[in-house]
């Protein structure tokens, strides 16, 4: 994969994860839906659990988008991704796979020129 | 590398500080011995519950809002707007009406249908206004 759609990928990803976690953490109560069952059983409110998803999403986003560990954190959301497809199953299951999968690819190529990562190894 | 280091340290802590408000600002509040909830007390089982007449639905359905009466409760759908997953339109048609019958129809028993109606919920809708 060339340096520039590496590139584009990560931005593209950033732009997604930043997006969905801004909108879990103004709107938890509309995603709250989407909580699976199993999470009843926490100690945290539904609407605490959706914001801290998105929060974790926005800080991730931001990790990425600055480049610092961008495999671990493209795996990391990729394997998110990956039990939120599992989990709603159908054709959003299918796009959210396809994300997932995207985001793999980031994880497999080495980090691009526009990383920390890539910065720091460099030298 | 020490900006790298001091990046992810960064991170980190800006995550703690955040899911800490978070936590912290959805604590269940406990006063006399009877729990409140600090996001969602119209969910609680101890909130007051508000009624409401269809005539305040239908003045409160204006443009950005959308409340609506299913089976005797009042929805606040709003925010569901843009999250159903069947599509917007069918929210929008349904805002300042009593969309029972629209919602039986679309969702029968669904529980993750109801499961969504419950985290909306504002209040019932008082028995006497359908009969005005």
């Amino acid at each position: 994969m060339t340096n520039k759609s590496l590139i584009l990928l990560r931005f593209v990803w950033v732009a997604l994860f930043a997006w969905f976690g801004t909108e879990q953490l103004l709107h938890p109560e509309a995603w709250a839906v989407n909580l699976p069952e199993w999470t009843g059983y926490l100690p945290i409110p539904a609407e605490a659990l959706v914001q801290l998803n998105g929060w974790i999403e926005i800080v991730l986003a931001t990790a990425l988008l600055i480049g610092v560990h961008t495999r671990l954190v493209a795996v990391l959301l990729s394997f998110h991704l990956l039990s939120i497809a599992i989990e709603m199953g159908g054709a959003i299951g299918m796009r959210d796979m396809t994300l997932a999968l995207m985001g793999l690819a980031i994880a497999l190529n080495p980090p691009d020129d526009w990383t920390l990562d890539a910065k720091f190894k460099k030298k | 590398m020490k900006i790298r280091l001091y990046s992810s340290i960064g991170l980190v802590i800006i995550f703690i500080l955040g899911a800490t408000y978070i936590i912290q600002n959805n604590r269940p509040l406990v006063k006399n011995n009877e729990v409140y909830t600090s996001v969602s007390n119209n969910n609680s089982e101890n909130a007051i519950e508000l009624e409401y007449d269809m005539s305040e639905i239908e003045s409160r359905s204006t443009k950005g809002n959308c409340w609506a009466a299913i089976d005797e409760n009042v929805y606040d759908l709003t925010s569901w707007i843009n999250q159903h997953p069947g599509g917007r339109e069918k929210i929008i048609e349904l805002c300042g009406t009593d969309a029972t019958g629209a919602f039986e129809a679309m969702h029968g028993d669904s529980s993750k249908a109801k499961q969504a109606l419950i985290l909306l919920k504002i209040g019932t809708l008082n028995p006497s206004s359908n009969d005005k």
